[in-house]
Protein backbone atom coordinates (compact mmCIF):
# COMPACT_ATOMS: atom_id res chain seq x y z
CA UNK A 1 0.00 0.00 0.00
CA UNK A 2 1.37 3.88 -0.91
CA UNK A 3 2.63 4.78 2.83
CA UNK A 4 1.29 8.32 2.47
CA UNK A 5 -2.08 6.80 2.37
CA UNK A 6 -1.12 6.37 6.32
CA UNK A 7 -0.46 10.25 6.64
CA UNK A 8 -4.04 12.05 8.41
CA UNK A 9 -3.06 15.19 7.30
CA UNK A 10 -6.65 16.33 8.46
CA UNK A 11 -5.77 16.04 11.95
CA UNK A 12 -2.55 16.88 11.58
CA UNK A 13 -2.99 20.63 12.68
CA UNK A 14 -4.90 19.48 15.92
CA UNK A 15 -2.57 16.54 16.50
CA UNK A 16 1.03 18.48 15.94
CA UNK A 17 0.30 21.87 15.63
CA UNK A 18 1.01 22.52 19.77
CA UNK A 19 4.39 21.05 20.27
CA UNK A 20 5.96 22.38 16.91
CA UNK A 21 4.97 25.59 18.05
CA UNK A 22 6.34 25.37 21.49
CA UNK A 23 9.60 23.94 19.57
CA UNK A 24 10.05 26.16 16.93
CA UNK A 25 9.13 29.61 19.13
CA UNK A 26 12.40 28.36 21.40
CA UNK A 27 14.47 28.79 18.45
CA UNK A 28 12.87 31.80 16.41
CA UNK A 29 12.53 35.67 17.34
CA UNK A 30 8.84 35.71 17.73
CA UNK A 31 5.35 34.23 17.75
CA UNK A 32 4.19 34.99 14.21
CA UNK A 33 7.18 34.13 12.90
CA UNK A 34 7.09 30.81 14.94
CA UNK A 35 3.20 30.29 13.75
CA UNK A 36 4.52 30.36 9.86
CA UNK A 37 7.09 28.19 9.73
CA UNK A 38 4.63 25.51 12.01
CA UNK A 39 1.77 26.30 8.92
CA UNK A 40 4.73 26.05 6.31
CA UNK A 41 5.90 22.67 7.85
CA UNK A 42 2.41 21.01 6.81
CA UNK A 43 2.01 22.78 3.60
CA UNK A 44 5.35 21.44 2.79
CA UNK A 45 4.69 18.15 4.39
CA UNK A 46 1.51 17.75 2.43
CA UNK A 47 2.84 18.82 -1.01
CA UNK A 48 5.57 15.88 -0.31
CA UNK A 49 3.55 13.32 1.17
CA UNK A 50 4.68 10.89 -1.24
CA UNK A 51 8.16 10.97 -0.50
CA UNK A 52 6.75 9.41 2.86
CA UNK A 53 7.93 6.41 3.64
CA UNK A 54 6.51 5.26 6.71
CA UNK A 55 9.41 3.91 8.13
CA UNK A 56 9.27 6.77 10.40
CA UNK A 57 6.27 7.93 12.52
CA UNK A 58 4.10 10.52 10.70
CA UNK A 59 5.50 12.87 13.91
CA UNK A 60 9.08 11.88 13.12
CA UNK A 61 8.75 12.66 9.66
CA UNK A 62 7.12 16.50 10.47
CA UNK A 63 9.38 17.51 12.85
CA UNK A 64 12.42 16.87 10.22
CA UNK A 65 10.67 18.38 7.71
CA UNK A 66 10.32 21.16 10.56
CA UNK A 67 13.77 21.34 11.53
CA UNK A 68 14.59 22.35 7.72
CA UNK A 69 12.25 25.08 8.02
CA UNK A 70 14.02 26.53 11.23
CA UNK A 71 17.76 25.98 9.84
CA UNK A 72 16.71 27.88 6.32
CA UNK A 73 15.04 30.67 8.95
CA UNK A 74 18.32 30.86 10.80
CA UNK A 75 20.27 30.96 7.22
CA UNK A 76 17.71 33.47 6.01
CA UNK A 77 18.35 35.69 9.09
CA UNK A 78 22.14 35.66 9.01
CA UNK A 79 22.85 36.21 5.47
CA UNK A 80 20.42 39.38 5.21
CA UNK A 81 22.70 41.59 7.36
CA UNK A 82 25.88 42.62 9.11
CA UNK A 83 28.08 39.16 8.32
CA UNK A 84 31.17 39.70 9.77
CA UNK A 85 33.18 42.98 10.21
CA UNK A 86 35.52 40.75 12.80
CA UNK A 87 36.65 44.29 14.71
CA UNK A 88 37.30 44.09 18.37
CA UNK A 89 34.59 46.38 19.58
CA UNK A 90 32.65 43.89 21.07
CA UNK A 91 35.58 42.73 23.33
CA UNK A 92 36.88 45.94 24.39
CA UNK A 93 33.44 46.82 26.00
CA UNK A 94 34.28 44.00 28.41
CA UNK A 95 38.18 44.42 28.26
CA UNK A 96 39.15 47.54 27.73
CA UNK A 97 42.15 48.79 25.29
CA UNK A 98 44.61 46.15 25.89
CA UNK A 99 42.54 43.36 26.65
CA UNK A 100 44.57 42.20 29.62
CA UNK A 101 41.69 42.36 32.25
CA UNK A 102 37.95 42.82 32.69
CA UNK A 103 36.47 46.15 32.91
CA UNK A 104 36.21 46.34 36.57
CA UNK A 105 32.31 47.01 36.23
CA UNK A 106 31.99 44.48 33.63
CA UNK A 107 33.42 41.34 35.04
CA UNK A 108 31.67 38.34 36.12
CA UNK A 109 29.95 38.66 39.66
CA UNK A 110 29.34 36.03 42.47
CA UNK A 111 25.94 33.73 41.80
CA UNK A 112 24.15 33.06 44.68
CA UNK A 113 23.34 29.68 43.41
CA UNK A 114 23.70 26.20 43.54
CA UNK A 115 25.89 25.14 39.99
CA UNK A 116 25.03 22.01 40.39
CA UNK A 117 21.42 22.40 40.34
CA UNK A 118 18.93 22.39 37.03
CA UNK A 119 17.22 25.65 36.37
CA UNK A 120 13.52 25.28 37.30
CA UNK A 121 11.56 28.20 36.96
CA UNK A 122 10.37 29.50 33.86
CA UNK A 123 11.43 33.54 34.25
CA UNK A 124 14.52 32.42 33.28
CA UNK A 125 13.55 30.72 30.22
CA UNK A 126 11.86 33.98 29.01
CA UNK A 127 14.51 36.19 30.17
CA UNK A 128 16.97 34.03 28.09
CA UNK A 129 14.96 34.56 24.77
CA UNK A 130 14.80 38.49 25.56
CA UNK A 131 18.68 38.24 26.13
CA UNK A 132 18.85 36.39 22.95
CA UNK A 133 17.08 38.64 20.91
CA UNK A 134 19.45 41.06 21.94
CA UNK A 135 22.52 39.71 19.72
CA UNK A 136 22.98 39.96 16.31
CA UNK A 137 20.74 38.07 13.65
CA UNK A 138 23.96 35.67 12.87
CA UNK A 139 25.37 35.58 16.74
CA UNK A 140 21.61 34.19 17.32
CA UNK A 141 21.99 31.62 14.57
CA UNK A 142 25.21 30.10 15.36
CA UNK A 143 24.19 29.78 19.11
CA UNK A 144 20.81 28.34 18.25
CA UNK A 145 22.22 26.10 15.62
CA UNK A 146 25.20 24.58 18.00
CA UNK A 147 22.87 24.52 21.21
CA UNK A 148 19.63 23.78 20.09
CA UNK A 149 19.73 22.01 17.00
CA UNK A 150 22.65 20.26 18.25
CA UNK A 151 24.60 20.76 14.61
CA UNK A 152 28.03 19.96 14.15
CA UNK A 153 30.85 22.80 13.81
CA UNK A 154 31.54 22.39 10.20
CA UNK A 155 27.85 21.99 8.80
CA UNK A 156 26.63 25.53 10.71
CA UNK A 157 30.04 27.04 8.83
CA UNK A 158 29.22 25.75 5.53
CA UNK A 159 24.99 26.86 6.29
CA UNK A 160 25.55 29.83 6.92
CA UNK A 161 28.48 30.52 4.70
CA UNK A 162 31.46 31.87 7.34
CA UNK A 163 34.82 30.31 8.10
CA UNK A 164 35.47 28.10 11.17
CA UNK A 165 37.56 31.32 13.15
CA UNK A 166 34.53 33.52 12.34
CA UNK A 167 32.51 30.63 14.33
CA UNK A 168 34.56 30.92 17.38
CA UNK A 169 34.67 34.90 17.46
CA UNK A 170 30.61 34.69 16.70
CA UNK A 171 29.84 32.58 19.08
CA UNK A 172 32.31 33.19 21.97
CA UNK A 173 30.83 37.14 21.47
CA UNK A 174 27.23 35.25 22.01
CA UNK A 175 28.24 33.75 25.21
CA UNK A 176 29.74 36.42 26.83
CA UNK A 177 26.60 38.88 25.93
CA UNK A 178 24.37 36.02 27.09
CA UNK A 179 25.59 35.81 30.44
CA UNK A 180 26.28 39.18 31.04
CA UNK A 181 22.50 39.86 30.05
CA UNK A 182 21.27 37.14 31.80
CA UNK A 183 23.82 38.76 35.10
CA UNK A 184 22.08 41.38 34.71
CA UNK A 185 18.29 40.67 34.45
CA UNK A 186 17.98 37.09 36.04
CA UNK A 187 20.70 36.85 38.69
CA UNK A 188 20.44 40.55 39.92
CA UNK A 189 16.90 41.56 38.94
CA UNK B 1 58.65 33.21 27.28
CA UNK B 2 57.34 34.82 30.01
CA UNK B 3 54.46 36.29 27.82
CA UNK B 4 53.41 33.14 26.25
CA UNK B 5 52.34 31.95 29.36
CA UNK B 6 51.33 34.92 30.42
CA UNK B 7 47.41 35.39 28.23
CA UNK B 8 45.10 38.22 28.66
CA UNK B 9 41.36 37.75 30.00
CA UNK B 10 40.31 38.43 26.31
CA UNK B 11 42.29 35.67 25.15
CA UNK B 12 41.59 33.47 28.19
CA UNK B 13 37.48 33.67 27.83
CA UNK B 14 38.00 33.38 24.12
CA UNK B 15 39.52 29.79 24.73
CA UNK B 16 36.94 29.03 27.46
CA UNK B 17 34.24 29.72 24.56
CA UNK B 18 36.15 26.73 22.34
CA UNK B 19 37.00 24.31 24.96
CA UNK B 20 32.77 24.18 25.66
CA UNK B 21 32.85 22.75 21.83
CA UNK B 22 36.06 21.45 20.68
CA UNK B 23 39.45 20.32 22.08
CA UNK B 24 42.31 22.94 22.17
CA UNK B 25 45.77 22.65 20.92
CA UNK B 26 48.01 21.43 23.44
CA UNK B 27 49.08 24.72 23.72
CA UNK B 28 46.15 26.38 23.95
CA UNK B 29 45.17 23.96 26.66
CA UNK B 30 48.34 24.96 28.82
CA UNK B 31 47.86 28.49 28.82
CA UNK B 32 44.28 28.59 29.80
CA UNK B 33 44.97 26.10 32.34
CA UNK B 34 48.01 28.59 33.97
CA UNK B 35 45.71 31.51 33.22
CA UNK B 36 42.60 29.94 35.47
CA UNK B 37 45.13 28.88 38.04
CA UNK B 38 45.38 32.50 39.03
CA UNK B 39 42.20 34.59 37.71
CA UNK B 40 39.27 34.02 39.68
CA UNK B 41 36.88 36.13 37.22
CA UNK B 42 37.80 34.31 34.56
CA UNK B 43 37.49 30.83 36.60
CA UNK B 44 33.89 32.39 37.47
CA UNK B 45 33.27 33.34 33.79
CA UNK B 46 33.88 29.33 33.14
CA UNK B 47 31.17 27.70 35.65
CA UNK B 48 28.59 29.97 34.71
CA UNK B 49 28.98 30.27 30.99
CA UNK B 50 29.20 25.95 31.50
CA UNK B 51 26.07 25.87 33.61
CA UNK B 52 24.18 28.48 30.86
CA UNK B 53 24.71 26.11 28.30
CA UNK B 54 23.97 23.18 30.10
CA UNK B 55 20.71 24.43 31.32
CA UNK B 56 19.51 25.85 27.88
CA UNK B 57 20.56 22.46 26.43
CA UNK B 58 17.56 20.39 28.52
CA UNK B 59 15.52 23.47 27.78
CA UNK B 60 11.74 22.41 26.21
CA UNK B 61 9.35 24.97 25.59
CA UNK B 62 5.47 24.44 26.41
CA UNK B 63 3.70 27.41 25.38
CA UNK B 64 1.41 26.51 22.93
CA UNK B 65 -0.76 28.36 19.82
CA UNK B 66 -3.50 30.00 20.37
CA UNK B 67 -7.04 28.88 19.25
CA UNK B 68 -7.39 31.44 17.06
CA UNK B 69 -4.01 30.74 14.92
CA UNK B 70 -4.57 27.44 15.03
CA UNK B 71 -8.08 27.34 13.48
CA UNK B 72 -6.65 29.46 10.57
CA UNK B 73 -3.76 27.32 10.20
CA UNK B 74 -6.23 24.48 10.32
CA UNK B 75 -8.51 26.43 7.04
CA UNK B 76 -5.29 26.61 5.42
CA UNK B 77 -4.06 23.47 4.94
CA UNK B 78 -7.52 21.68 4.36
CA UNK B 79 -7.30 23.93 1.57
CA UNK B 80 -4.47 22.94 0.10
CA UNK B 81 -5.32 18.59 1.05
CA UNK B 82 -8.14 19.53 -1.24
CA UNK B 83 -6.86 21.58 -3.75
CA UNK B 84 -5.47 18.22 -4.85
Amino acid sequence: MDASRKLNASSWVDNYSDILYGYVLARVNNAAQAEDIVQETFLSAWRARDTYNATASEKTWLFAICKNKIIDYYRKASTSKEILAVDDEAEDYFFGDDGRHWNENKKPQRWNLDYNKNIENKEFYSILKKCKNKLKEVQQSVFAMKYLEDIDTQEICETLGISVQNYWVLMHRAKIQLRTCLEKNWINA
Amino acid sequence: MANWFNISCKKATFLISKKQESKLAIGESLQLFIHLLICDVCKLFKTQTNYLLHNIKIHQQTERLNEAAKEKMATVVKDEISKS
